[in-house]
């Protein structure tokens, strides 16, 4: 059989790809890459990621279990770096002389800009991992420390002996609250303005103070999951039912002018840990997100994350330490937990007692050092100066840390039977300011923290239409159309047009409809050019063009369209584009500017008809055929050479913050284990990156899924995640309030400050439920 | 064994730990993306920013299964993200490769001819025409390497072969 001439090139094409791999392949000697290198810039990459204004390197070396008795610093047989790392910018000083008597164990909190240290016992030593504490406390008094002028002040004595593990604190305002376990348990209130204690009322249980707007005690169990303390009545109310009742080892966190609870459901030996935010003011609770892991110890909270840190250190390496937990997202972000113990380990600060939190930095005390909750990056600090002490009083700063006194240690041995004399303050030269991360956002604004939530912004509409356009402009969104059946069976046009202002949370009714020469109910689209917002009324293949005018409120007829019409709107005018598919070249382009129409020139020849057109930016569209785009200037009216094309199949397309963003709409759907190519395939200034679909991610939120290509600045929605197209970043975004799995978020609308969807609906049963209302998602 | 075999038998085997990953997989995978980029310091770069990008995800890309694929991925689509930064080299004027080859042995001229034809095609058509014509892999394990259907690889590689017979200089065939 004769070969033909496309058979015979085709084989010399597949021997010199052979030839020229082969050839190329043994010119080079690659060697084997160094893991421990690689896991050491994992970790610095994703702080570069993250924007961490630290300069911290992460500081790890091979696990090895390390007995409590030798904790310090360079008794470890594994290889430790030969350079301690250099620390984020922390630096230790000796403070003023204390007035306090060297003690272990006393009750700290950061009140009014200083550090607060109070009770405590005498004696000791308390020796590592012994129980020494276990008598109550005997000291009252207390002392208050602020490091921006090095001065100490004491501070009245507190009714009772007070101490670690004999009582909790809390702080809210100007106010600490102790609650002693002393006896039958009570409340103390300290007021820094005038030094005073006084007793205010004792919850029905005793647990955990949680402070933030108000004062708060966390339960579980049997109980009810938490009681509000309300001073003007000297009384405590207990919190409604909620997703956490009948849970155990709760566990409160202030989170803005919310309460997030993190508490273990189910049976013993295998509880579901499960976190939810309470709002106090609304006595409402958010869904609870599952954490789908097992993690042992109290959690430490801050920068919106949960973490663990009794499992971060070598001794407990057969404990799963799945990292930090992102609470808005529901995300674990891994931490390496096989560090050796850094400096602050020798002061009791392996594991998670006490608790250090610096929550303006976003940093958690762990394994003897920082623990960077967002990124999940280690932050070393320096050793201090002087001898070893173990178990000082530390007081956890927003920014800073207070040790005190301690017991000198050398040789495994303590040389002192009773704490030393002296007090030293962990802290930034510079104090917290531009070079540090910004402060944790508030969690009642944005996605980003335990409050992100879609806020009712209209509700008891009636009838809810059936298709009516959504669309923003100029920062409002617009709501106007659709139609509804009646009682005879009529589908009726709904002719009402309302604005939603963001800015203000209120909604304005507009002009109504025009009429249009097209039978109603008309189908609308929308796109806008600086204050008009030209809308498009059609009826199958009939249709008009109306300009609304979003300053004066009034419509103006432009006149009438076909159905092989495209529409899009930049600041230069509305661009007109006849897209006739596999029947035909396309003709030239359109623009309408102070109401006259001007012919653009044709755009490049394709070699597919053009099938799409996308806004990519004030100045810009795209023209996509096949997989190349090409793109016009409307400003200049020229046109771009066609890109590249992309690996894009018949994708959803985009255009987003300037680039064109082609997502392929089934990706979402695939089990996250199938190994799968990219799902976004992003086209900017003329070259493709590829973004794959979270691997492992859950099924996205109910509410927003499968949506695609409803965009919010320069993020997209893709499968009912927020994708940032400027750097790959998924993030996740909440369900819409009481939704269930079925769910379906029918009409979206985004623009910069954030998305309105209104009307929900749910299928069950063959029934269709819809939701009278809109809903809004500020981003930030 | 070839390398797919090793490589096949150690991914059922299930990697211990991401360093025993890295330890066995480093070089074969620095080759590819060396085929990839043409550049061995590229190559290595490559390479490890992608084993940086897997780490703190080693224990769910491992737990799905053979993280080579996932890695494979990264180093493609890190390289397609590398084009930002470093302008592609301009295709060869066919004229130009005409006049260069004209007096070379066929085979070696071809190879040649190829290998600069080869810096024109996009990330993944190189990366199909890699694993098919270096790796001598399979059009079901070229799916699976790259993430994609079965005849999504087939039409990479075909698509990539019909490009490049259609730059190739005419001749007289044997």
């Amino acid at each position: 059989m004769t070969e033909d001439s496309h058979d015979l090139d085709t084989r010399r094409a597949e021997r010199a790809a052979r030839t020229w791999f082969a050839g190329r392949a043994a010119a080079t000697d690659f060697q084997p890459l160094d893991p421990e290198a690689l896991r050491h810039a994992g970790l610095a990459r994703r702080r570069r990621w993250a924007g961490a204004g630290l300069a911290a390197a992460a500081c790890l070396v091979a696990a090895l279990v390390i007995v409590p008795l030798a904790l310090r610093p360079g008794l470890t047989s594994g290889p430790i770096p030969a350079e301690p790392a250099p620390p984020a910018g922390f630096e230790w000083t000796t403070t003023a002389p204390s007035p306090l008597s060297p003690r272990f164990g006393s009750l700290t909190a950061w009140l009014d800009g200083g550090f607060f240290l109070v009770g405590g016992w005498e004696g000791g030593p308390c020796p590592p991992m012994a129980l020494c504490d276990m008598m109550p406390p005997t000291l009252t008094d207390g002392a208050r420390y602020d490091p921006s002028a090095d001065t100490w002040t004491p501070i009245a004595d507190a009714p009772i002996g007070l101490g670690r593990d004999y009582g909790n604190t809390a702080v809210v305002g100007g106010t600490l609250y102790v609650l002693s376990f002393a006896g039958e348990g009570s409340v103390l209130a300290y007021t820094a303005a005038d030094d005073q204690w006084r007793e205010v009322a004792t919850p029905p249980v005793l647990g955990r103070l949680v402070g933030g707007d108000a004062l708060h005690l966390v339960v579980g169990g049997d109980a009810a999951t938490g009681y509000s303390y309300r001073p003007e009545a000297d009384a405590w109310t207990a919190w409604p039912d909620g997703p956490l009742d009948g849970c155990t080892d709760v566990q409160g966190f202030a989170a803005g002018s919310r309460i997030l609870v993190l508490a273990a459901c189910g049976e013993y030996p295998d509880p579901d840990l499960r976190v939810s935010s309470y709002d106090p003011a609304g006595r409402t609770w958010d869904e609870p997100l599952p954490l789908g892991a097992e993690v042992s110890g109290p959690a430490l909270y801050t920068a919106g994350r949960l973490v663990w840190p009794d499992p971060l250190t070598p001794a407990a390496a057969s404990l799963p330490s799945e990292g930090s937990f992102d609470t808005t997202t529901g995300q674990w972000r891994a931490v390496d937990a096989s560090a050796t113990p850094g400096p602050l380990a020798f002061r009791g600060l392996v594991g998670s007692t006490p608790h250090v939190v610096l929550d303006r930095l976003g940093l958690v005390a762990a394994n003897g050092r920082f623990l960077e909750a967002g990124t999940a990056a280690w932050v070393d600090v320096p050793v201090r100066p002087g001898p070893e002490r173990w178990d000082p009083v530390t007081a956890a700063g927003t920014a800073s840390l207070l040790q005190c006194f301690g017991y000198e240690y050398a040789d495994d041995s303590y040389t002192d039977s009773s704490p030393v004399e002296g007090c030293q303050l962990l802290a930034r030269p510079d104090g917290d300011d531009q070079t540090l991360p910004p402060a944790p956002p508030d969690p009642t604004n944005g996605p980003t923290g335990p409050n992100a939530a879609w806020q009712p912004v209209l509700e008891g509409v009636d009838p809810v239409p059936t298709d009516p356009l959504l669309v923003e402009a100029g920062g409002r969104f617009y709501l106007m159309g659709g139609h509804h059946l009646t009682d005879s069976l009529d589908d009726v046009q709904v002719s009402d047009v309302r604005r939603f202002d963001p800015a203000t949370g209120q909604w304005e009714a507009l002009a109504d409809l025009p009429e249009a020469a097209v039978s109603r109910p008309y189908t609308l689209a929308a796109d806008a050019v600086g204050d008009l917002l030209y809308v498009h009324l059609s009826f199958e293949e009939r249709g008009e063009l109306w300009a609304y005018d979003t300053v004066a409120d009034s419509w103006t007829r432009v006149g009438p369209t076909d159905e092989t019409e495209h529409y899009l709107g930049t600041e230069d005018g509305l661009v007109r584009f006849r897209l006739l598919g596999e029947g035909g070249t396309d003709p030239a382009p359109q623009i309408l500017t102070d109401g006259t129409w001007t012919d653009l020139p044709a755009p490049p020849e394709p070699s597919v008809p053009a099938t799409r057109v996308v806004r990519l930016d004030d100045h810009h569209l795209g023209l996509v055929s096949g997989g190349r785009v090409s793109v016009l200037d409307t400003a200049s009216g020229t046109w771009g050479e066609p890109s590249l094309p992309g690996e894009v199949g018949e994708w959803t397309v985009a255009g987003v913050d300037g680039a064109v963003v082609f997502v392929d709409a089934a990706a979402g759907e695939r089990e996250p284990t199938d190994s799968r190519g990219p799902e976004v395939a992003i086209l900017r200034d003329g070259e493709w990156s590829y973004v794959m679909f979270p691997l492992g991610a859950d099924a996205a939120p109910a509410g927003l899924a499968p949506l695609s290509g409803v965009a919010s600045g320069h993020r997209l929605v893709v499968n009912g995640r927020l994708l940032d197209t400027r750097t790959g970043e998924w993030s996740g975004v909440p369900a819409l309030p009481g939704s269930d799995p079925s769910w379906q978020a029918r009409y979206v609308a985004g623009g910069e400050p954030g998305l309105l969807t209104c009307y929900p609906a749910s299928t069950q049963a063959g029934e269709t439920a819809v939701v009278p209302a809109c809903y809004f998602l500020r981003l930030p | 064994m070839t390398e797919s075999e090793q490589r096949d038998d150690a991914a059922v085997a299930g990697w211990a730990s991401f360093d025993d990953f890295v330890r066995d997989r480093s070089v074969a995978l620095q080759r590819f993306a060396h085929l990839l980029t043409g550049n061995a310091e590229d190559a290595a770069d490559l390479v490890q920013e992608a084993l940086t990008a897997l780490y703190p995800r080693w224990e769910r890309v491992s737990g799905a299964g053979d993280p080579e694929p996932y890695v494979r991925r990264s180093i493609v689509n890190s390289r397609i993200t590398r084009w930002r930064r470093v302008p592609e080299r301009p295709a060869t004027d066919p004229a130009v490769l005409d006049a260069a080859v004209a007096d070379a042995q066929a085979a070696v001229a071809d190879a040649d001819l190829f290998g600069r034809l080869f810096a024109t095609l996009p990330a993944r058509q190189r990366a199909a025409l890699v694993l098919r014509f270096y790796d001598d892999l399979g059009f079901a394990e070229i799916a699976r390497q790259l993430g994609c259907a079965e005849p999504t690889a087939r039409s990479l590689v075909h698509r990539a072969l019909a490009d490049l017979r259609t730059r190739m200089p005419r001749r007289g065939h044997d």
